[in-house]
C-alpha cells in the first residue's frame, strides 16, 4: 500500500490510497471532507478494461467457457460454469445426474480455494493488526498453516475436475472432457475428511476474530434453490422480495458507467439502487439450506441466520469452506459414474442465460448465438461490479465512525472495509488506491 | 551429479512470449537430467509452490521478470540468503504470489536449505508468440549453467537443441 495525506486549507484533509494492498488488480480510493462531514466518496478502478464480451463475438460458443474463464486466475471455474450453463440454456438443454453433480464438486474447489485465500492471507491480517500473512506468519504460524491445508485441498479439487489449478480446461458445453476415476475421487475423499476437520477450526477461530461494530441494513441478491446451498443454479432471490429467473436479470439490474471507474458499476432497478452480493447475501438467503451441523458451528461462532455486519463476512466465508468441504464429500460418497463424460448438444439460434455463484456472488452471462453456434453477442456481470455501488455506500457510512481519527487510521480502516468484499478488480474491468480530500 | 534430492522448478505461462522461458528451462533440463534431478513446470501458484519443494534439497526456481532491465539480462539470487526484489513484477493471483510464497515458506520454515532463483528480464510477454532472441539466449546460458552447477555433462550442441 502507497498513499499521501495532504491538506489544502487548515480544515481541509485530503487521504488518498494510490494502490490498495491485498485486493486482486488496480484501484484507488478518494475521500473529500468537509470539517467532519464526509463529502464524496470515489472507488477509483483504473485497471485497464478488458473486452472479454468483444472478443466473443464470432467465437464458436463451445469456447466461451475456455475464453471467459481467462477473465479471473482466482475463480474461473464460476466463469466457465456460467458460460456453460448460459450455453447450455440457448440450446434447450439441461445437464442432471453425475455430471450435475461433479459440476458441483468442481465449484466446491474454487470456493474453498477462493475463500481460504481470502480468509487466511488477506483478510484474517486486518483482525490482527498485521499488514500482511507473512508477519502474521511469525506469530501465529499453525493458523496460516491451516490455510495453506486449506487451500491445497481446494486446488486439488480444481486440478482434478479441471485438469489444472489455474485456468482449468477440462470442463465443457454437456459435462467434462475426462471424469474422474473412481481411485482419484477415493484419494480425494481421504484429504478432504482432513480438511473438514480444519474447516470446522477455521469456522471457530474466526469466530474468536474482534470486529468493528458496522451492522447495515443490506438488500442481498443471490441464488436460491429449494434443496441446496446454490452454486450453478437456482432463481435469483434478494431478502426484500425480488425472486426471478436468470433470462430476467436484465430488466431488473443495469450496468452503469461511471467517470471515475474503467468498471460498470450495477445497479438495481427502479432507482439506481445498491445491492449486496456475495457470501453474507448466499448465507442470509439459504441458511435453511444448510446441514444442521453447520449451522450450529456457524451459530456457535456468532453468526445468526443473517449477517449484517460485513467484516463479519470472514466468518462466513469459513462457514462456506466448510460447506463446500462437507458437500464435496456428500458428492463422493454418492457418486456413480455416468456412462459418458459428457452429452452431445447442438448448438440453435437462440439468446442463453445463467447466473451461477462465484466465490465472490452472482456472476451472469448472457450469449446470443446462431444456427451454427457462432456468438453473435455477449454481456457477463461479474459480483465485483455489482458490489461496487455497494462498496461505496458502506465506505460513506463507515468513514462517518471514523472521520475524527487521523488520516492514516481512516485511511487503514477503509482498505479492511473494502477488503471485506474481497473485490476483484480484475474481474470487474473486465480495480484501488485511497485520496482523501479534507476542506 | 551432486545432489541427491534436487528439484527444477520453471515458472510461466508457455503460450505467452517470453512468460514461456521458466517452462522452457525446466523442459530444457528434464532432457538431460538423471533421475535424481525432478523437473516441473508451475503455474506459481503458492499453495502448491510451497508444497511441491518440500523435502527437496536444492531448488532452482527459474521465472521470466519484468523489472525494467535488459532484455534476457539473468539475475540470480540466492533466495536462502535474499528476498526477491520488488520491482520484478512477478504477476500473482489474487495478490499473492511467488514472492509471497517464498517469505511465507521462510517464515514458516518450509524454504528448502538451498533455493536460488533465476530470473530473465523479458521483452514481450504478448500471447501467442515464441521466445525473443535475448531471450532465447539467456535460456540457453541458464540451462548450461544449471548444468554446470549439477554437474551434468553434455556438449554444447544438444543444449542449443533444448
Amino acid at each position: 500500500m502507497s498513499g499521501d495525506t495532504s491538506g489544502k486549507q487548515k480544515d481541509t484533509r485530503t487521504i488518498k490510497v494510490d494502490y490498495l494492498a491485498r485486493v486482486e488488480g488496480e484501484g484507488a480510493l478518494y475521500l473529500k471532507i468537509q470539517g467532519n462531514t464526509l463529502e464524496e466518496v470515489k472507488l477509483k478502478i483504473f485497471e485497464p478494461p478488458r473486452f472479454f464480451e468483444g472478443l466473443l463475438r464470432e467465437r464458436k460458443f463451445t469456447e466461451a467457457a475456455d475464453i471467459t474463464s481467462r477473465i479471473c486466475g482466482i475463480c474461473p471455474v464460476a466463469y466457465q460454469m456460467s458460460a456453460i450453463h448460459a450455453m447450455e440454456n440457448a440450446c434447450g438443454a439441461r445437464v442432471m445426474g453425475s455430471l450435475r453433480e461433479l459440476r458441483r464438486l468442481f465449484y466446491c474447489g474454487e470456493w474453498i480455494s477462493s475463500h481460504t485465500l481470502h480468509i487466511y492471507m488477506l483478510h484474517a491480517p486486518d483482525f490482527l493488526g498485521y499488514p500482511s500473512a507473512i508477519e502474521m506468519a511469525k506469530d501465529f504460524p499453525e493458523v496460516v498453516e491451516r490455510g495453506l491445508q486449506l487451500k491445497k485441498i481446494g486446488n486439488e479439487i480444481m486440478k482434478l475436475m479441471g485438469g489444472r489449478e489455474i485456468h482449468p480446461i477440462n470442463a465443457r458445453i454437456g459435462g467434462f472432457y475426462r471424469l474422474p476415476s473412481p481411485e482419484e475421487l477415493a484419494g480425494l475423499r481421504e484429504r478432504l475428511m482432513h480438511a473438514r476437520d480444519l474447516a470446522f477450526e477455521t469456522v471457530k477461530w474466526t469466530g474468536t476474530l474482534t470486529f468493528p461494530q458496522f451492522s447495515q441494513d443490506y438488500t442481498f441478491v443471490a441464488l436460491h434453490h429449494p434443496d441446496e446451498y446454490p452454486m450453478n443454479e437456482g432463481r435469483i432471490v434478494s431478502n426484500k422480495g425480488l425472486d426471478i429467473d436468470a433470462s430476467e436479470f436484465e430488466a431488473h439490474f443495469e450496468e452503469q458507467h461511471v467517470e471515475h471507474s474503467n468498471a460498470l458499476h450495477c445497479v438495481m432497478k427502479p432507482g439506481d439502487k445498491s445491492y449486496h452480493v456475495g457470501p453474507m447475501a448466499r448465507y442470509a438467503i439459504n441458511f435453511d439450506t444448510l446441514p444442521d451441523e453447520i449451522k450450529q458451528a456457524a451459530q456457535a461462532a456468532g453468526l445468526g441466520r443473517a449477517c449484517y455486519n460485513p467484516f463479519q463476512s470472514i466468518i462466513v466465508r469459513a462457514v462456506e469452506v466448510l460447506y463446500a468441504v462437507t458437500e464435496a464429500i456428500r458428492i463422493i460418497d454418492s457418486y456413480t459414474a455416468p456412462k459418458h463424460s459428457a452429452v452431445d448438444i447442438k448448438p440453435r439460434a437462440a439468446t442463453g442465460f445463467a447466473v451461477t455463484e462465484a466465490p465472490r456472488g452472482l456472476l451472469y452471462h448472457r450469449y446470443k448465438i446462431d444456427d451454427h453456434g457462432l456468438i453473435e453477442n455477449a454481456n457477463i456481470v461479474p459480483p465485483t461490479s455489482q458490489n461496487q455501488k455497494m462498496i461505496q455506500d458502506d465506505l460513506s457510512r463507515f468513514v462517518l465512525t471514523c472521520i475524527e481519527q487521523p488520516d492514516e487510521k481512516i485511511q487503514y480502516l477503509c482498505e479492511q472495509a473494502i477488503r471485506n468484499y474481497d473485490p476483484c478488480i480484475s474481474c470487474a474491468t473486465h480495480f484501488l488506491k485511497l485520496k482523501v480530500d479534507r476542506q | 551429479m551432486t545432489a541427491a534430492k534436487t528439484l527444477i522448478i520453471g515458472i510461466g505461462n508457455p503460450y505467452r512470449g517470453d512468460d514461456a522461458l521458466g517452462c522452457l528451462v525446466a523442459r530444457g533440463l528434464a532432457t538431460k537430467a538423471t533421475s535424481e534431478v525432478s523437473c516441473v513446470e508451475h503455474d506459481g501458484e503458492p499453495a502448491s509452490l510451497i508444497d511441491c519443494w518440500q523435502h527437496m534439497e536444492r531448488v532452482f526456481l527459474i521465472d521470466a521478470v519484468s523489472s525494467k532491465a535488459e532484455p534476457g539480462h539473468i539475475f540470480r539470487i540466492n533466495l536462502t540468503q535474499q528476498v526477491l526484489p520488488e520491482e520484478f513484477n512477478l504477476y500473482s493471483t489474487h495478490a499473492f504470489g511467488i514472492p509471497q510464497a517464498i517469505e511465507l515458506a521462510r517464515v514458516l520454515g518450509k524454504l528448502p536449505p538451498n533455493i536460488h532463483f533465476y530470473g530473465v528480464e523479458g521483452l514481450s510477454f504478448a500471447a501467442g508468440q515464441s521466445l525473443s532472441a535475448q531471450v532465447e539466449t539467456a535460456k540457453h546460458q541458464v540451462i548450461i549453467e544449471i548444468m554446470n552447477i549439477l554437474e551434468i555433462k553434455e556438449n554444447h550442441e544438444q543444449t542449443q537443441g533444448a
